[in-house]
């Protein structure tokens, strides 16, 4: 079909010739261009650009999603709040301490999962599927089913610490641990997702590079450093950003397990957003903090891009 | 067909396909419109009815009633009603927020008893005053017309009632040769309460004193305010203007301080199977009514009802509060509305759905055909819902209260300050009630 389609194409490709100039007929594939943008365009700019424009206006405003007919204008108070709210500054640094630890913690470990089963060992599939079937189950599940494995008092994880005469810990139910089990869990479901990735990525390494390098006496370490990491490093790149965008992103995790508890140790900006805007209804106050982590979110994302762009 | 034209033409496809898509929106909402807006004279009054799902019992009870009131109504009034997914979150409340700014929400609407204030605050439902007679009024329970008001007027009804009681396993209490009181002014103390769970809790056997979280949202709040009431004071004041000198008050502290003193000595469960009661893991329930309808599925459990427990300086008290039906101000078609409303909460339907899930009547009279009500262990049921009960505070800010005490409650419980949990809970509702609704 293709075939022919061309065919046809230079068949009439000497009359459309005559008949328009180079710079009409640059024009005509400008418009068509533009016609085939305009679908996705305006979807992003209906679900994306517009509603965020709309937050940057609210956030100058007294907005109770209960009265959206009394929009008050009341210019930074919702910034200037912002800055003295202490669960703000508990949120961002939830935030990024979640994304401080998971990020190197999930992608190194996804790495190492994508080597082991990259191996020609029987059973590599089985594995594969295993390390990867938490990633296609709704996270969700995963928490509720979480939070009876950490049960402070019959959990399955305090059963086998019993078992092992370790104390019982009270994980999800403690200031100290709540965020660390999350943290816990969370690289347990998504580093399939990395790994699947990572695994895409070392196949695609010529194994001469290999069979070279062991000639020339290199050992296993070696070639893991000097020659997958390497080969791999656009992967690594790409991994590294959309798990951090992940990452800053967190929300079902504490909404479901723990509702920024205790003691707002688990509380995330997602979460504070949420709880401001759609339980407490103060869409005004919400869309000053969407806007503040949006500039956050650019932030990092520049900062990963500079620090991976200069080695 | 040169390539040109197949790329038009996929072009083409696309544009069509997006604004198919959105023309079939807006064509339906149109057409909701029209079907609301000429309803008029000679053809019968459509009433739209929102409400959140259920469980099976309940949602059979409503499908009836709209059913026998259609049949009543016929030619004059259709009522149509929209059962919403609510799951254990707030999805339902979503639903009523996104109809408030598109202005489409229905003309009879179902609303959890705290959210009231907020709803009549923001205007989005209409007060009831002038549709009942005070000798109508008079027949509901006190808490129904308690929760239903806000600033003097009777905004929404309760087409029934709820009770937090203390179950007990009968078998536990027989070997420790406890008798659970039957009568209201000899209601347990916190003390003599806790005597009874440090007796009956046994680590050995997995056995706790008590099984008291039912979830951590709002059960926290509807259960445990009762604390603070019976010491003598509240979470926020009675006009909802202040909750500095209230939930965090000498009194407040105390009532947490027994909370907290039972979790420190683990005599009961934070993260509870949801049948630890019913298997017999837990010797005494504070748990709703609601709860009766599960201990049927366990035949080995013997259990009886007593008294929610009360401060050894104050008065017995218990929670009530429930889903009530108002109407919204966008109806176009008040006097079917109120038809509707008074239909749902009558003397009949009251009793039952009463029956149907094991939940007090909100009406005095529908008591009256329940004889069940009469005699114990319901007899500990009744006398709370008619007598002793509070709803929770009514105020607009309603939502940032339940939120932060059900947080702080549970921090309390896990080990945090109770001082200062509570001192943040006053801090962030005064600050959230002055932004918003102080005018």
């Amino acid at each position: 079909m293709n075939g022919t389609m061309q065919g046809e194409a230079m068949a009439s490709a000497p009359r459309s010739h005559k008949m328009l100039s180079l710079r009409k007929r640059k024009r005509q594939e400008a418009i068509m261009g533009y016609s085939f943008l305009l679908p996705a365009g305006l979807l992003i700019t209906l679900f994306l650009i517009l509603p965020f424009g709309l937050a940057f206006v609210f956030g100058f405003t007294r907005f109770n999603l209960l009265r959206p007919d009394q929009i008050e204008f009341r210019g930074l108070e919702n910034y200037l709040f912002l800055f003295t709210d202490p669960l703000f500054y508990r949120s961002l640094y939830n935030t990024l301490y979640f994304t401080a630890i998971v990020v190197p913690v999930q992608c190194g470990l996804a790495l190492m999962l994508a080597l082991l089963v990259n191996q020609k060992l029987r059973l590599t599939n089985l594995f594969r599927i295993a390390y990867f079937s938490p990633v296609i189950t709704s996270m969700t599940v995963i928490a509720i089913l979480w939070i009876y494995l950490y049960n402070p008092n019959d959990g399955l994880i305090n059963s086998f610490l019993h078992a092992l005469g370790i104390p019982k810990q009270p994980f999800l139910r403690s200031p100290d641990q709540a965020m660390n089990s999350i943290i816990l869990m969370s690289v347990w479901q998504a580093a399939g997702y990395q790994m699947m990735i990572f695994l895409a990525g070392l196949q695609g390494i010529p194994k001469e590079l290999y069979e070279a390098a062991s000639m020339d006496g290199a050992n296993r370490f070696q070639q893991l450093r000097y020659i997958t990491i390497p080969s791999l490093y656009n992967v690594i790149v790409f991994v590294l950003t959309i798990t951090t965008i992940q990452a800053v992103k967190l929300f079902t995790q504490p909404y479901i397990m723990t509702n920024g508890g205790p003691e707002n140790t688990t509380r995330t900006l997602a979460l504070f957003i949420y709880q401001q805007g759609f339980q407490f209804r103060n869409a005004g106050y919400a869309s000053a903090i969407s806007v503040v982590f949006f500039i956050i979110v650019v932030l990092l994302s520049f900062l990963l891009r500079k620090l991976l762009r200069d080695r | 067909m040169n390539m040109r034209w197949m790329k038009i033409l996929l072009a083409a496809i696309m544009a069509v396909t997006i604004i198919g898509c959105s023309s079939n929106g807006s064509g339906s909402s149109e057409n909701q419109e029209a079907s609301g807006g000429t309803g008029g004279s000679a053809e019968p009054v459509e009433i739209t009815f929102w409400r959140p799902q259920a469980d099976e019992a309940e949602d059979q009870f409503y499908q009836e009633a709209v059913k026998a009131f259609n049949e009543a109504h016929e030619g004059k009034i259709v009522l149509k009603m929209e059962t919403v997914t609510r799951g254990n979150s707030f999805a339902y409340e979503d639903k009523i927020n996104a109809a408030v700014a598109s202005n489409t929400l229905p003309d009879v609407v179902a609303l959890d008893g705290p959210n009231v204030a907020n709803y009549a605050a923001s205007g989005i439902i209409i007060p009831l005053d002038e549709y009942f007679t005070q000798e109508e009024l008079d027949d509901f329970v006190p808490s129904i017309i308690q929760q239903g008001t806000y600033n003097g007027k009777f905004y929404a009804v309760g087409l029934n009632e709820s009770s937090v009681v203390l179950f007990y396993n009968k078998k536990i209490m027989d070997e420790h040769g406890i008798v659970p009181p039957t009568e209201i002014d000899k209601a347990w103390t916190w003390d003599e309460w806790y005597d009874v769970m440090k007796r009956t809790a046994d680590p050995d056997r997995g056995i706790f004193g008590t099984n008291m979280i039912n979830d951590k949202g709002e059960w926290m709040t509807y259960a445990f305010e009762q604390f603070w009431i019976s010491n003598g004071t509240d979470i926020v004041s009675e006009d909802g203007t202040k909750a500095e000198g209230y939930v965090n008050s000498e009194q407040g502290i105390e009532a947490a301080n027994f909370l907290k003193k039972l979790a420190d000595e683990k005599l009961f469960n934070i993260d509870p199977t949801p049948t630890e009661f019913e298997e017999g893991k837990a010797a005494t329930k504070l748990g709703g009514t609601w709860n009766i309808t599960g201990f049927e599925a366990y035949p080995d459990l013997e259990w009886g009802i007593t008294y929610f427990p009360r401060s050894p300086k104050g008065q017995v008290t218990s929670p009530s509060g429930s889903w009530a039906v108002g109407i919204s101000s966008n109806s176009k078609h008040v006097a079917e509305a109120v038809e509707v409303v008074k239909w749902l909460t009558n003397k009949e339907n009251s009793a039952r759905l009463a029956k149907a899930i094991n939940v007090p009547a909100s009406r005095k009279s529908a008591f009256e055909s329940i004889p069940e009500y009469n005699e114990l262990p319901m007899r500990v049921i009744k006398e709370q819902v008619t007598t002793v009960s509070h709803a929770r505070p009514v105020t607009p800010a309603y939502p940032v209260l339940t939120q932060k005490f059900a947080e702080a409650l549970i921090d309390i419980m896990v080990g945090a300050d109770v001082k200062s949990s509570l001192d943040n809970v006053a801090k962030v509702y005064d600050q959230e009630y002055a932004r918003n609704f102080a005018e």
